[in-house]
């Protein structure tokens, strides 16, 4: 068998005979194997779950306990996962006692290192096997588990380009789309739809962990490495293991992370807090933001080369008020849901509900429908849903110093508005769309990006309108 | 020094077990002339503990690392005394833990002449 057998495959060893642990650790990791050893029961019950094995090796003589009782509990808790006895213990005589309590394959100390690595080796295969039987059956699945509502021709055409991106090879994706606008599920559509959907689907919110503490979740360290590091911690892209990392909000990343994550993707490779030890790393990398990222990299807030390696292929999620015919279809699916969940009885939808929820602009998104409508359920309890059960929340306006009778502050886009009164006779809003359109195609040099960016909507949305008015195509804005 | 004259290390067996090649292996020395002084203060602690099982666990550990270098004396050596202790015959088990700790140190020295080279 070749030596890359074992590359990339992560073997866990419980040993307390240090020498034997070391040689194993050797040899398996100049094979290209991830391995971590500990010397006794409660390590092993403290680590192994986040470790995440592909084959273990335990003896059966710990210091603290028996290693019967991790085979036991491992057979049950990760079936899985191939699991090598080494033992000189008199109770284990004969492989079938061996194999009767759970191991994988059983070696009687002392033994020669080349059989262990041929062990490890068809259980690493048998792994492997079972990841693929697990992703043939998650690809099985995947059309049902991604359900994202609606049937507008923007979501549709969203949901046709996520199942393509999904399935290539792309290793990068960029996800745009305000909040609300359900980015995390366009990653787990993308996780779910990869060839890789058995393996791992991992998230952190850049935002909202301080940045010392954001540098380990994603890279992990190793004990000593700081003060209060007293173990080994494996980071995100450790733990994803080829799987999918989803980087939520990547636009806040601090400057420093950001130079450190571009080193990361361009070799594929990094190494944990106080670490010497390069670790090699096949996760897709999916990462979404809410904020204009060109703008921050123009701004100097956001690294340029980082914003090109992410950039690879971007996906644009709609916001809703550009979708208002799915409003009814994620109202309809909330209301299943959430009556459900809330035990409460499913009410029936007025008719004049639908315009009500029509006339708002929906700047929290989806995130803002779903929460109101939970907020109506859980307050009224209504056997009809009526737009007097759902209330939009104004969004303050900047308070005046002056007369309360002074107008309300406009922006400048509203007073920009302001300067195109409806004519008395009306005027054909398709006009006036084709017209402005067609101006901010000419302002932005035929660049559909610009152009989007000018009209306030996603690149997405304004091919789906050129294409419905049979405005030409421009330059793709790359 | 020549590979024949290494006497008290089975040096095949040895990269039978640990695996690698000459670098291995002579990491593997230089981690048995620490860890075997570690082994031996524990069989010593043992040893003033007065508790017999103290003494096959230290013993049971020493063997292992003498497999891994291929010392089959010594390994055979910490293995009845393993067994002595087991079996609490303690007048054999001095014995035996003198007549150890002189393989100890004789490998020890051993060892440090191959690195020396």
């Amino acid at each position: 068998m070749k030596l890359s057998a074992l590359e990339g495959a992560r073997i866990f060893v419980v040993d307390d005979e240090e020498m034997l642990a070391w040689s194993i650790d050797q040899e398996l990791t100049k094979m290209g194997a991830e391995v971590m050893r500990v010397s006794n029961l409660k390590d092993a019950i403290h680590h192994f779950p986040s470790f995440a094995a592909d084959v273990a090796i335990t003896d059966l003589s710990l210091p603290d306990g028996n290693g019967i009782e991790l085979l036991k509990k491992w057979k049950i808790e990760y079936p899985q996962i191939p699991n090598i006895l080494i033992t000189a213990h008199p109770a284990v005589d004969s492989a079938i006692t061996a194999l009767r309590m759970g191991a994988f394959d059983y070696l009687k100390k002392p033994f020669k290192m080349a059989d262990l690595v041929s062990a490890v080796q068809r259980a690493s295969e048998i792994s492997q096997l079972r990841d693929k039987v697990n992703k043939l059956t998650g690809e099985a699945k995947a059309a049902d588990s991604v359900n994202i509502i609606g049937s507008s021709p923007e979501t549709r055409a969203m949901v046709d380009r996520l199942k393509k991106v999904a399935a290539s090879r792309v290793d990068t994706i960029m996800v745009f789309g305000e909040s609300g606008s359900g980015k995390e599920l366009a990653a787990r559509t993308l996780h779910v739809g990869s060839k890789d959907s058995a393996k791992p689907f991992v998230e952190i919110n850049c935002a909202s962990i301080p940045e010392t503490l954001l540098e380990s979740e994603l890279f992990g360290y190793e004990k000593g490495a700081f003060t209060d590091a007293r173990e080994r911690k494996l980071g995100l892209f450790e733990i994803a293991r080829g799987g999918t990392i989803f980087l939520d909000e990547i636009g806040e990343l601090p400057m420093k992370l950001q130079a450190k994550l571009l080193r990361v993707l361009e070799y594929r490779r990094f190494k944990r807090l106080g670490g010497v030890k390069d670790i090699v790393f096949s996760a897709r990398i999916v990462a979404a933001t809410n904020r204009n990222l060109a703008e921050r990299v123009a701004d100097g807030e956001f690294r340029a080369d980082l914003y090109y390696r992410l950039n690879v292929v971007d996906i644009d999620i709609p916001p809703l008020r550009e979708r208002m015919e799915d409003v009814q279809e994620l109202t309809e699916t909330f209301l299943d849901e959430l009556s459900k969940k809330l035990q409460v009885a499913r009410p029936q939808v007025a008719a004049s509900t639908w315009d009500h929820l029509c006339s708002h602009s929906w700047p929290g998104n989806i995130r803002e429908l779903k929460n109101l409508i939970q907020k109506a359920l859980v307050i009224h309890e209504p056997k009809i849903l009526g737009p007097e059960h759902l209330k939009f929340h104004a969004i303050p306006q900047r308070s005046s110093q002056t007369a309360p009778t002074s107008k309300p502050l406009l922006t400048p886009e509203q007073e920009a508005l302001r300067a195109f009164p409806l004519p008395k006779g009306g005027i054909s809003l398709e006009n006036v769309e084709r017209d402005f359109l067609e101006q901010a195609l000419e302002k932005a040099g035929q660049n559909q990006t610009r152009a989007a960016q000018l009209l306030g909507i996603s690149r997405h949305t304004l091919r789906y309108r050129l294409e419905k008015y049979g405005i030409g195509t421009g330059t793709g804005g790359q | 020094m020549e590979q024949q004259d290494f006497k008290s290390f089975d040096r095949s067996k040895a990269l039978d077990r640990a695996g690698g090649g000459e670098e291995r292996f002579v990491e593997l020395l230089e981690f048995f002339i620490t860890y075997s002084v570690q082994l031996e203060e524990g069989l010593e602690a043992a040893f003033a503990s007065g508790k017999i099982s103290e003494i096959a666990e230290a013993s049971h550990k020493l063997k292992g690392a003498l497999s891994m270098v291929g010392a089959t004396v010594a390994f055979h050596r910490a293995e009845a005394l393993e067994l002595a202790a087991r079996s609490e015959e303690s007048s054999r088990v001095k014995a035996l833990a003198m007549l150890l700790k002189e393989d100890l140190v004789n490998l020890r020295g051993e060892c440090q002449s191959y690195l020396r080279g």
